[in-house]
């Protein structure tokens, strides 16, 4: 505790909000972050403190809540002090030390009276509404559900099916109730096709906002530990995101088979998208590389040629989905396969960049090990002159941290000829897994992950292929 | 290009052919800020000669402050250097035209013909405003000569000269001491013992040598003509290339 | 353990300021990123004046003015040779000079750094002095059945005391258009291209105010300029050929290859010598393989190790690859040329104290002392 000082200096209280506005508001991460903070100094790293009118009326909320504890020691110290009853004094020291918990925890009151006498309120109109517009609206409605892949899944719907239909889609990841009603009102009435993104945390959120939704069709993306910390279990957390089938269709609910836990849970449906194809249509010339995906869909004597932006050969699934689900919908040949050849990365997603000859592929917002081995693979079979993998591991493994990451330390071993650790409590067992395999190429343990970004370029050389998966932000340091 | 001259490395350039002209740049410029004028001369068949003054440019600070005559002087050794055997014309801009007063009216370089653009040497006259500041200047010197006032005294510094728009001062570097020795030489009194035909080329609205300079110095010469040009500054023969050219054209014929 | 590197910079050259970005961007920050040493600075002010400290590891120190300051109030560095090299208490492991010019790249301080016995990246003493000084490189050359083109020298005294009849020498022995450079100065600092007479007369003297050797070489016609980084010690790699691209002068001149071409780009990440070339040189594949070859030979011919980069002038007409000059520690060791060939910044410095460690190994085994009865007799 020998850096309990920085609790009082001037950025005390941004980083209390900072940390608030990173954990969007979830109270349980706040707080478990905030106890595990040693030295308040380095707190806003990553990001810094978006000043939002809810962030202003805070500080006036916290800067109220300092004043009420000033005065209050202050009187105290001062009727100690006239009336010589030395032993009141405790108090305002008291208070003064433990001024950076009653901070810390104080700031949930006014949040929380915020939030029940105004932003409760507002909201449930907001969702109230949202059921009255989603129910008369005539679009057809297209569910993305799963752990991971959804924004992908969603652009590439956007993509192809606004070829053929006014299309409007659920934007960057307003996936909750609240997110979704308001997204509803401010729909026309013109579109044709509405793409909605729910989001899962635990049990109910799926079944709730499909009823808000009234999904016509639907896409499981898959399913892994992301959020396992709510769901309790990987049972739970399947059973969530299957709660979609009771809306939709067996013939219209797409499924990721190179989900294991997607394909072993037991529903009606047996529409499987994956590499090799999904419902009547088969895939063949398959071929990735840093350019993008490409391939083939034959069914019958139909024949849809795709091009994506998207790299890497676990992207083949869910756009042969997207495409047979927009052949479904009616959309023309023509159209589906301009659409795809608009899709590119989204940012931190497999999202490569140049860099004096080198190649950049920045995959820093996945988070889950079948994104590990998808990107391992990619990297492994890409050809380059030397290939770099660059790692902090994966957060929220729970129990299964050691099993997981020695698990990635074996398959790094066989697919990158160097390999940089953020080091931090799983590396090690990175380090481990690639003992254990036998790993021959060089390894780097970088202390000071933003350090390493700014200096990138000394790093690299032409024909190197450099992926970055799974950055930790703020909160996991 | 370097050459040696009198012991002073000079960087000069040399450009064209036909009958050699000099040009002499002004304070805190190079023989480059002549770059438009020098290829115009070129075009018009002269051999342009223009190099950058001890302590501007790529030529090295003089080893101590220098005063106008030194550097008359060098620019003497120059034209010798480099034997030019006959200089048609040479030009000056600013500081560049108080060499050249200097230099002939004591007749150590003698040029067929000058041309002085907005060149300076009038000392102007000390304005009550004038006298207030360097009394400021004085007392402020005064003030902060305790030790440790270091800092303190550059910042007021900068702060008053800035205001008085001495900016040439404080950027002077290692060359402050020879700025001060050139400015507070007054050279109208040099002017008529100029016999050789001068072109004056002034901006209307230079803010840094006025038209009034211009004016007195077109009276005070034996043998010259004052052109000015509407909507120019300062730097004349930019800001309006194509009247500075055609009027040089003319003169020069 | 953490090797510790002491990285040398600065000096009293020309050529100081180069040296604090060489140091900064493509030695240090990149040994930094290995993370398999220490990095102990060692700056050495214009005045010869030698500070450390880990302040010296940010350019803006420097960019800023501040750096006077700093040294001001720095103590004198305590350095001590005791049976290899401490500075300031930290035994240094491994030297890594990152100074161009006289008085650092010019084998002054690889005689030092020999002295104190520890292993230092770069070439050794003897290679530095025959590269830093172009008549020496040159006869070296011609020596070595090197093709260079054909020159002259002479000194400050001959030039003081009789400049016409150094100069008659000079057109009679040679043909114009030449080439009149200070004989030790690097980055075209006091260098005249010269047609006629009066020319060269000036041009002497004004290389002879910069340097007491001047060399007078004949300028290649139909001139391609390219330049070949190398590596190694024993076992010889090149980098690409790169052309560096002339601009309206018809070569390099200060001007031209620090001020327009680099200045500030990403707060002082790149150098200058990168910011306009051809990487690789868009040149014929019979003359690209001459150019290595030629560049191997005058590695292998002066001695150089660890790294050093050869000029050559090429003649497009008759084909003929000349020697220009070598540069033993290239401006930003010419990291973007290595970059482009596979190599990374940080697999450069690390090979580099590589090479360094080994030729230390080899001296080691080099028995110099020897017992001996010589003294009993006093």
């Amino acid at each position: 505790m020998k850096y309990y000082w920085t609790r009082y200096s001037r950025t005390y209280v941004a980083s209390l909000l900072y940390m608030l506005q990173d954990t969007e508001y979830r109270l349980s991460r706040y707080f478990r972050w905030f106890h595990r903070v040693d030295d308040f100094r380095h707190v806003m790293k990553r990001r810094t403190l978006d000043r939002t009118a809810k962030i202003k009326l805070l500080e006036v909320a916290m800067g109220a809540m300092g004043i009420v504890i000033i005065t209050l020691a202050a009187s105290l110290a001062a009727i100690g002090i006239i009336f010589e009853e030395y032993l009141l004094l405790a108090g305002p020291l008291a208070l003064f030390i433990a001024m950076p918990f009653i901070l810390a925890y104080g700031i949930t009151l006014p949040l929380f009276f915020g939030w029940v006498l105004v932003q409760k309120p507002q909201e449930r109109r907001i969702i109230k509404r949202a059921y009255r517009i989603l129910a008369n609206h005539p679009g057809r409605r297209i569910a993305v559900v799963g752990s991971f892949g959804k924004t992908t899944a969603k652009e590439l719907l956007r993509q192809v099916l606004g070829e053929g239909f006014e299309t409007a889609a659920t934007p960057g990841n307003m996936n909750t109730d609240i997110g979704i009603s308001r997204f509803a009102a401010k729909l026309t009435g013109n579109e044709e096709v509405l793409i909605f993104e729910l989001g899962e945390e635990k049990p109910g959120d799926v079944q709730r906002l499909a009823r808000l939704v009234r999904p016509e069709y639907a896409l499981v993306t898959g399913i892994n530990e992301a959020h396992l910390q709510s769901f309790g279990s990987l049972e739970k957390t399947a059973q969530t995101i299957f709660e979609i089938e009771d809306f939709v269709a067996k013939e219209k609910l797409y499924k990721n088979a190179e989900s294991p836990l997607v394909k072993s849970y037991k529903n009606k449906s047996k529409l499987f998208f994956s590499r090799d194809g999904v419902g009547g249509w088969k895939v063949s010339h398959r071929s990735t590389s840093i350019e993008g995906t490409s391939f083939r869909l034959t069914k019958g004597k139909e024949t849809l040629e795709i091009q994506t932006g998207l790299i890497g050969e676990h992207t083949i699934g869910v756009t042969s989905a997207v495409a047979a689900l927009a052949h479904d919908l009616g959309v023309t040949k023509a159209q589906i396969e301009a659409g795809m050849h608009r899709v590119l990365p989204f940012e931190h997603r497999m999202d490569p960049r140049p860099l004096h000859g080198a190649w950049i592929i920045d995959d820093t917002y996945n988070g889950n090990s079948l994104g590990v081995a998808a990107g391992l693979a990619f990297l492994k079979s890409s050809g380059a002159k030397r290939r770099v993998y660059v790692t902090p591991g994966l957060v929220e493994t729970g129990s299964a941290a050691q099993s997981v990451h020695e698990e990635i330390g074996k398959q790094i071993a066989v697919s990158a000829d160097v390999v940089v650790l953020m080091k931090n409590s799983v590396t090690e067992f990175i380090k481990t897994g690639l003992t254990k395999k036998k790993f021959a190429g060089s390894l780097i343990e970088v202390d000071d992950p933003l350090e390493f970004y700014t200096n990138l370029e000394h790093f690299v050389a032409m024909g190197d292929i450099v992926l970055m998966q799974n950055d930790w932000t703020d909160n996991y340091q | 290009m370097k050459v040696l001259v009198d012991g002073q490395l000079i960087e000069y350039k040399k450009d064209g052919a036909g009958r050699a002209v000099l040009l002499l740049h002004g304070w805190g410029a190079s023989l480059g800020t002549f770059d438009q004028l020098a290829a115009h001369l070129v075009k018009t068949g002269h051999l342009v000669y223009r190099f950058d003054f001890p302590g501007f440019g790529a030529s090295p600070v003089p080893p101590r402050a220098w005063s106008v005559g030194d550097y008359a002087i060098l620019t003497a050794a120059f034209i010798k250097k480099l034997k030019i055997k006959k200089l048609s014309a040479i030009f000056g801009h600013s500081f560049g035209g108080r060499v050249i007063i200097k230099a002939t009216a004591t007749s150590i370089i003698e040029p067929e013909k000058i041309v002085l653009m907005g060149a300076a040497g009038i000392k102007p006259p000390t304005t009550l405003k004038k006298h207030a500041y360097i009394a400021i200047a004085k007392v402020g010197k005064a003030a902060t000569a305790l030790p440790g006032m270091g800092r303190v005294r550059e910042s007021l510094r900068g702060a008053l000269y800035k205001s008085a728009g001495s900016t040439d001062y404080l950027l002077a570097g290692a060359m402050k001491e020879t700025f001060v020795k050139t400015i507070n030489e007054d050279l109208a009194g040099y002017l008529p013992h100029i016999n050789t035909p001068t072109l004056l080329v002034w901006g209307e609205h230079d803010t840094e040598t006025p038209l009034a300079d211009g004016k007195r110095m077109q009276k005070e010469l034996k043998k010259a003509e004052l052109v000015v040009l509407p909507g120019a500054g300062h730097f004349v023969y930019s800001d309006d290339a194509a009247g500075t050219f055609s009027a040089i054209d003319r003169f020069l014929k | 353990m953490k090797k510790t590197v002491a990285v040398f910079f600065g000096g009293r050259s020309t050529e100081h300021d180069i040296s604090i970005i060489t140091a900064i961007s493509s030695v240090m920050k990149p040994l930094a990123m290995a993370n398999l040493y220490n990095v102990v600075p060692v700056y050495i002010t214009k005045e010869g004046r030698w500070v450390s400290g880990n302040e010296l590891k940010d350019v803006r120190l420097f960019s800023s003015g501040n750096i006077d300051a700093f040294v001001k109030k720095s103590k004198p560095l305590q350095v001590s040779f005791d049976g290899g090299l401490t500075i300031n208490k930290q035994r240094i492991d491994v030297a890594f000079p990152a100074m161009h010019g006289s008085y650092g790249e010019d084998g002054s301080l690889m005689g030092l750094l020999r002295m104190a016995g520890i292993p230092f990246v770069g070439a050794d003493m003897d290679a530095s002095v025959i590269a830093m000084d172009k008549v020496l490189a040159k006869q070296v050359a011609q020596a070595s059945a090197i093709p260079t083109s054909k020159f002259l020298f002479t000194s400050r005294d001959a030039v003081t005391d009789s400049l016409k009849a150094e100069t008659k020498r000079m057109g009679v022995g040679l043909k114009f258009p030449l080439f009149v450079k200070p004989a030790h100065l690097g980055s075209s600092i006091g260098i005249t291209r010269v047609i006629d007479a009066d020319e060269l007369a000036s041009a002497l003297e004004v290389a002879a105010h910069y340097d007491t050797k001047i060399i007078v070489e004949e300028a290649v016609n139909n001139l391609i300029e390219v330049t070949v980084p190398m590596m190694g010690n024993k076992i010889i790699q090149p980098a690409l050929v790169e052309r560096p691209l002339a601009t309206a002068d018809d070569f390099f001149d200060f001007e031209n290859k620090y001020i327009r071409g680099g200045g500030k780009k990403t707060g002082g990440k790149h150098t200058g010598s990168q910011g306009y070339s051809e990487l690789p040189a868009k040149i014929p594949a019979a003359l690209e393989t001459a150019s290595l070859k030629v560049a191997a030979d005058i590695y292998k011919a002066f001695g150089l190790q660890g790294t050093a980069r050869v000029d050559l002038l090429i003649d497009s007409k008759t084909k003929k690859v000349y020697f220009n000059e070598v540069n033993p520690l290239p401006g930003s060791l010419y990291a973007h040329n290595w970059r482009a060939a596979g190599i990374s910044t940080v697999t450069l410095v690390n090979d580099l104290i590589q090479l360094a460690e080994q030729r230390h190994a080899e001296q080691k085994a080099l028995a110099t002392s020897f017992s001996s009865s010589f003294l009993r007799q006093f």
